[in-house]
């Protein structure tokens, strides 16, 4: 094939440690019909990319396949290198050498593994076609989903940049959470007096329209043109928005009886409580709430609810401060605390350090340790029994009151809204972000942005600072009227159409309607804007009418082809969902984590483009055992349940498979999540063990020649 | 005081309108203040909470302020309640009003003077004034622009708050300037191997960032380049940024890195923390944006090796550094913090025993891009089988940095974590202070360095030594379990050293520059404003110039100050004149 371009990247010493590159560029080179078969320290710096673009200026190149690290990482990278040179960008293929090769395997077996992610690659490259982005209309109005400070600082920044914004806020009143809290940070400003006037502004501003009272019960859409229905006290309403802020807060933790069966006595409160029971102070008069009169000693215990090993392992990250804030306001009415911690966690340098330094000098005792006990003693107050690790011993004090410093969680009424917006968590419940470090402000669906604590803990600092920054975000998107979306969809193609209606039925976006062409016969219809690419309709078409641009049927087929042109009989083939399974094979690589290396990855949208008959396909082939793995269900697919319309085809996959004789026992399907590495390489392992043990039966019976394959090459 | 006629003019539409906010300075005996003025025939409004939804509408809209002419608002802040007003008042043009903050207000006769005097001054010959004077801002200073004011944002320093703010910025279609002091973008987190909690490549995760900051149409990256001095007026600033020469010309060089083979001279490379040798001319490292050579003149012997060398003929040696000026309506400072000198650190031994290294050194060390290509070896060339932490090295101690750094503590434990990556056998311990790992999914980092067998001691350690020449380290520290002083042998020692504030500063020529903390480290104006406000209406802070913060914080508070600076740009610009919404 003529007009391709192959750029083997070193990346550093990632790749070139591990496999022999000039090795590897020569088998390609002589394996190939590429144009151009080239090495390069790292292909994705400055000169790495304007090498490829020389070389397409200068040999004329059509397509290029990068094999280097992930697609996940730098195809976007790429794709732009070579548009920048002219060619179309979506004719570009990347092989992933690095995490899901020399990060996970040594020696020959790299060596080869990278040979067939290459060949492969090339399979695809070839039957990719020129696509174009679509350009899809932006609604240039923003929904806001919360009401606490999150929720007003992001509505308010929108609406001060222009953006018509629709608030939308389960209770009655706006300000959330804060609005609960009494006891004033030292050296600032009441929070009341801040949020009251966001309060104020957001339901005077002209661009702010507030829907109290209400939630938001169904989205449909995608990003720039989402439909919310919102369900409200006067009844339901729909709005037309082009992005959606979430910024619906955390909930203070509620102890458990079982683990702290003392919370239930009547001198023990939470950090909730006690603000609460702290008065606006009147002018003038004693500050002293009445429920704390009389009382000489409270003590603090920290971290209950937060990291409990099993149960909850997270840190709350704000409780520490909130009790040197509240530790300081009970010495200043003369009380004596002592606070029980772990650590002691603060960080902020603006205030804190300094206040726990005055809180040690004003005579605030910690302790830190481990609780043994606490229990009612005779006067009517409390004894705590504490391990003290400076002491080394185990010490009872008496205290009038002892205060929970709870932690916060994810609110627990979050699931419906979470189904609603196709939203993810992570491991500690919150809602979770498109990176950790990176994109903070993102969510994983396009065009919906996390504001504030419903992503992890916050203080209202850093709510105020994560939700001004995602209206940052929205406003990128909504200060444009178009927007361009990849051009990688489903195309029908009307002769095999036989307008059976499966695949309308099945797309997760309704984005295909039936209808009827100029001869009067019914055909499935793709409506480009609202199709997101997954895929479910060429997986489920029974005549293989349905296509997806992107990874095109022949296009699998080749690769499938191609990774077991040799050795079938040993391998593994695994097709793997971008946005799960494939990122859990990279985390496994990311994290060094070794398995075996005769699988072999084929990268799909989701595992809904997977149908009966490229499985049966891949068993033609000679594969041993092929898998197939996506997100877990329900809802961590990308594309809303994209995973369970596979699922909802293994039974006929397995029915195909034993009618064509292949054993089915050698298929299967496994839920990998983009953290999961080590499930991942457990998978693979179990998968070869499995393929081993036969394989070792096989060869006692009757001697295998597929053996001496491998190591032919 | 003031004449018949004075007095007239002093009360003739005017009213003083005074908030008795319970929280804040509920205190103040307002009556008093409002009978002192009421002698004086001067309207005057007591409400008990002036921002409440209900109370506000009533006291700012509809015919509430009719007849009114110069209002003068006794409340809080202008960060507090400014905007708030501003949006109630935006189109009164026939209404001159401004805000007086009592938090500070002792004396209720004297405050009335203070009131007085206010309204005197929005008196008509101040007539253009609109828009809220914040208690020490110039009144003058934030009046719109109009469709003069530049549509340009400065951003100083290219770490990844700096390059974030950028690339926000020009998603909105702003235009950036992003000035650079070093060679390459990318700060501090270029420099690292692996960034916490979910220990992804940093170089990975950060060099696309670059990349699509240095190729966008709407940014302009000035590499070593520093700005030398800021003037003009918040809405209208006035750069002057001076181009270190690298003695290369950026437009020829390809990054090819021929020069640098053939030059004689071998220099301590900076960017590597010194662990490694460098020619005097050559790239910083291999992902640097912009890929381009550059000579350290100070090292140069000027053999013009490199010269000849040079296919492109892009050496200049020549060169001379050069100076360009651009008006800006905002600047962003994203400068970031500096390491603490840990040779300060005397009785830790950094700088007399070569295997005392920092946690930055430690991260070049372990990177393969650094400077043994990734192997964790001991400066004294072993594989380390027992490496020792240092917690808080500077950090939460009165005598060098009283404040926490908060990024050191979950550093350490991702470096544990790495250093059992490359030795699996090696002994670990973190000495700490508290192990403060608060953010998202820390902990679990934390418990997962736990189990794979990392020692946690609660003990800072009082000195570093070494027992007999050619001998191991011992670190000597007193634990909580032990009586008396107790010994650890470490081959490598790692201090986590802390961070100071940014002491590279622009020469500011305008009337007011932001301010620093006691610690050095900008100062944020407003405790509740999102933590990127600064002193100055116009300059926004992000990352670590205004406070230690990790690569979240920083990237966090980059989008939000792009927010605040798209904000500004639209009042700057907005027309002074009697117009309705544009
Ligand atoms: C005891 C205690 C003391 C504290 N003290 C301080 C302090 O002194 N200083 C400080 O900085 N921070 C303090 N905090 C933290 C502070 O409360 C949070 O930072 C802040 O509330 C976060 O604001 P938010 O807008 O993200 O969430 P929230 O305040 O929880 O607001 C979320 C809003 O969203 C609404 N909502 C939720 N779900 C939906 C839905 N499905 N549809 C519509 N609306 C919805 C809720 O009704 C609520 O109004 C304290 C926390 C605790 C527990
Ligand atoms: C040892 C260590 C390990 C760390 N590990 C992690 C980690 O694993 N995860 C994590 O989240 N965080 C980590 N951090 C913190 C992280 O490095 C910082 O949060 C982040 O780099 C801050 O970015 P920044 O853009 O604010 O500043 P910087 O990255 O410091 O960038 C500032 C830039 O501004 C430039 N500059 C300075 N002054 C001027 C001037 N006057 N003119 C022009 N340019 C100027 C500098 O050259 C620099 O390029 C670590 C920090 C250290 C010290
Ligand atoms: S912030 Fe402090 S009290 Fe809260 S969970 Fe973390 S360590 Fe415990
Ligand atoms: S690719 Fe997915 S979204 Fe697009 S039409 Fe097919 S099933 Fe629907
Ligand atoms: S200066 Fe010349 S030799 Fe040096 S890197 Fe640039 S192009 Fe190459
Ligand atoms: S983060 Fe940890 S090591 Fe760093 S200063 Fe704070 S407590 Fe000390």
């Amino acid at each position: 094939m003529s007009g391709i371009g192959v750029y083997i990247c070193h990346c550093g010493q990632n790749i070139a440690g591990v496999i022999d590159v000039q090795a590897l560029r020569e088998r390609v080179a002589c394996r190939s019909e590429a144009t151009v078969v080239k090495t390069n320290v790292f292909c994705c710096s400055e000169p790495g990319q304007k090498e490829i673009q020389e070389d397409i200026k200068e040999h004329g190149l059509e397509r290029v396949l990068v094999a280097a690290c992930s697609p996940r990482l730098h195809e976007v990278t790429f794709r732009r290198t070579i548009a920048q040179a002219g060619l179309n960008p979506y004719l570009l293929e990347m092989a992933n050498i690095r995490e899901q090769c020399s990060w996970v395997h040594r020696g020959p077996e790299a060596l080869d593994k990278a040979l067939d992610l290459i060949l492969m690659g090339l399979a695809r490259l070839v039957r990719l076609i020129p696509l174009q982005d679509r350009v899809v209309p932006v609604t240039r109005r923003a929904l806001v989903i919360g009401g606490g400070v999150g929720g007003l600082s992001a509505a308010l920044e929108l609406a001060d940049c222009g953006v018509p914004v629709v608030l939308v806020e389960k209770s009655v009143h706006l300000g959330g959470q804060v609005l609960r809290w009494n006891i004033p940070v030292p050296n600032a400003d009441p929070l009341s007096c801040f949020v009251r006037p966001l309060i104020t502004r957001a339901m005077l501003h002209p661009r702010i329209r507030v829907l109290d009272g209400s939630t938001l019960e169904d989205v449909q859409g995608t990003i720039g043109r989402f439909t919310a229905s919102i369900q409200g006290a006067a009844g339901s309403s729909t709005e037309e928005v082009g992005a959606v802020v979430v910024a619906t807060g955390f909930e203070p933790y509620n102890p458990d009886l079982s683990r702290y069966p003392f919370a239930s006595l009547p001198q023990v409160m939470t950090s909730v409580q006690l603000e609460e029971i702290f008065r606006k102070e009147k002018p003038g008069h004693p500050a002293t709430p009445s429920a704390l009169e009389g009382v000489r000693t409270v003590a603090f215990l920290q971290c209950v609810g937060s990291r409990l090993d099993e149960e909850y392992p997270h840190c709350s990250r704000i409780c520490c401060a909130i009790t040197l804030k509240q530790a300081l306001a009970l010495r200043a009415l003369g009380i004596e605390v002592q606070v029980f911690h772990r650590d002691i966690r603060l960080y902020d340098k603006n205030q804190e350090e300094e206040l726990y330094g005055r809180a040690r000098r004003l005579g605030v005792q910690f302790h830190r340790g481990t609780l043994k006990a606490v229990e009612p003693d005779s006067e009517g107050g409390l004894r705590i029994c504490w391990h003290d690790e400076f002491l080394q011993s185990t010490l009872c004090v008496p205290t009038d009151r002892l205060i929970c410093a709870v932690g916060l969680r994810p609110r627990s009424d979050a699931e419906s809204l979470r189904r609603v917006l196709r939203l993810a968590v992570s491991q500690d419940g919150y809602l979770l972000e498109a990176h950790p470090k990176l994109h903070p402000l993102e969510s994983a669906v396009e065009g919906v942005f996390l504001a504030g604590s419903c992503q992890g803990p916050k203080d209202v600092r850093e709510t105020v600072a994560a939700s001004v920054g995602a209206a940052a975000k929205a406003y990128q998107l909504l200060c444009k009227d178009h927007l361009l979306l990849d051009g990688m969809i489903a195309v029908i193609d009307r002769d095999r159409c036989t307008g059976c209606g499966t695949c309308a039925a099945e797309c997760p976006y309704q984005a295909i309607a039936l209808r009827e062409d100029e001869k009067g016969t019914t055909k499935a219809h793709v409506e480009t804007a609202a199709c997101k690419g997954c895929g479910v309709c060429a997986g489920c078409c029974p005549t293989e009418a349905a296509d997806h641009l992107g990874f095109p049927l022949e296009a699998l087929k080749a690769m499938v082809d191609a990774a077991l042109a040799e050795g079938a009989a040993q391998k593994i083939l695994a097709f793997c969902c971008h946005w799960c399974a494939y990122a859990g094979a990279d985390a496994a690589g990311v994290s060094r984590i070794p398995y075996p290396a005769n699988v072999r990855i084929v990268r799909v949208p989701c595992s809904g483009r997977i149908s009966a008959r490229l499985v049966l396909h891949t068993f033609k082939k000679g594969a041993s055992r092929v898998m197939v793995a996506g997100c877990h269900p329900p809802g961590d697919c990308h594309y809303i349940s994209g995973n369970l319309r596979f699922e909802s085809r293994v039974p006929r996959i397995r029915k195909l498979l034993s009618k064509k004789g292949y054993d089915p026992e050698r298929f299967s399907y496994h839920w990998v999540s983009a953290t999961e590495g080590p499930q991942f390489q457990h998978i693979v392992r179990r998968l070869a063990e499995a393929l081993e043990s036969e394989q070792k039966k096989t060869a006692s019976s009757a001697p295998n020649a597929a053996a001496g394959d491998e190591g032919g090459r | 005081m003031t004449t018949r006629q004075g007095h007239k003019t002093l009360t003739h539409g005017a009213r003083v309108l005074l908030c008795r906010c319970p929280e804040r300075h509920g205190r103040l005996d307002l009556d008093r203040t409002a009978e002192v003025l009421s002698e004086a025939g001067i309207a005057v409004r007591l409400v008990d909470a002036l921002c409440d939804s209900k109370t506000f509408p009533k006291e700012m809209l509809g015919t509430a302020l009719g007849g009114v002419e110069r209002l003068v608002i006794g409340a809080c802040s202008p960060f507090l309640i400014g905007e708030l007003l501003e949006q109630a008042l935006r189109h009164r043009w026939d209404l001159r009003w401004t805000l007086v903050d009592l938090r500070d207000v002792r004396d209720p006769v004297a405050l009335s003077g203070i009131l007085k005097s206010r309204l005197q001054v929005l008196s008509p010959p101040f007539k253009k004034m609109c828009g809220f004077p914040s208690a020490d801002t110039p009144h003058r200073s934030l009046r719109p622009i109009g469709a003069k004011a530049p549509r340009g944002v400065l951003v100083i320093g290219g770490g990844v708050g700096g390059c974030q703010t950028a690339l926000d910025l020009a998603g909105m279609d702003i235009p950036v300037t992003l000035v650079e002091a070093d060679d390459s973008l990318g700060g501090n987190m270029a420099r690292l191997d692996k960034t916490f909690p979910t220990l992804d490549c940093s170089i990975c995760i950060l060099g696309p960032r670059l990349v699509d900051a240095a190729s966008h149409p709407n940014i302009t990256v000035l590499a070593s380049s520093r700005v030398k001095r800021i003037s003009g007026r918040p809405g209208h600033f006035l750069v002057e940024v001076e181009h270190r020469p690298r003695y290369v010309d950026m437009t020829l060089c390809s990054g090819c890195g021929a020069c640098s083979e053939v030059c004689p001279v071998v220099v301590p490379s900076a960017w590597n923390a010194g662990l490694r040798p460098r020619k005097a001319v050559g790239i910083v490292f291999e992902q640097a944006v912009p890929l381009r050579a550059a000579i350290q003149k100070e090292y140069c012997i000027e053999c013009g090796l490199c010269e000849k060398a040079c296919e492109r003929k892009a050496i200049r040696l020549a060169e001379e550094p050069r100076v360009s000026r651009l008006h800006t309506a905002a600047v962003v400072l994203a400068e970031g913090a500096r390491p603490f000198q840990a040779s300060r650190l005397g009785s830790y031994g950094y700088g007399r025993f070569p295997e005392v290294i920092t946690n930055l050194e430690f991260e070049r060390l372990v990177c393969a891009t650094g400077p043994t290509q990734g192997s964790l070896i001991t400066p004294t060339g072993s594989r380390p089988r027992s490496v020792a932490f240092i917690q808080c090295a500077g950090s939460r101690n009165r005598r060098f940095l009283p404040y926490c750094s908060v990024t050191c503590c979950t550093a350490s434990i991702k470096e544990a974590i790495l250093v059992l990556e490359h030795e699996p056998e090696a002994a670990v311990t973190i000495f700490f202070n508290d192990v403060r790992t608060a953010g998202k999914s820390f902990e679990g980092l934390f418990l997962r360095a736990r189990e794979r067998g990392v020692r946690f001691v609660k003990a800072l350690p009082d000195r570093v030594e070494r027992a007999k020449e050619g001998g191991r380290l011992s670190v000597h520290y007193r634990s909580l379990a032990h009586r008396g002083t107790q010994t650890l042998e470490a081959d490598l020692v790692v201090l986590a050293v802390g961070v100071e504030a940014p002491n590279a500063d622009p020469r500011w020529v305008v009337r007011r520059p932001p301010q620093r903390d006691r610690y050095g480290f900008y100062e944020e104006a407003f405790f509740w404003g999102g933590q990127v406000v600064s002193t100055v209406p116009g300059i926004f802070l992000v990352g670590g110039c205004h406070g230690p913060r990790d690569i979240t914080q920083t990237v966090t508070e980059a989008s939000a100050a792009a927010a605040h600076v798209a904000k500004w740009l639209r009042r700057v610009s907005s027309t002074p004149a009697k117009s309705l919404e544009p």
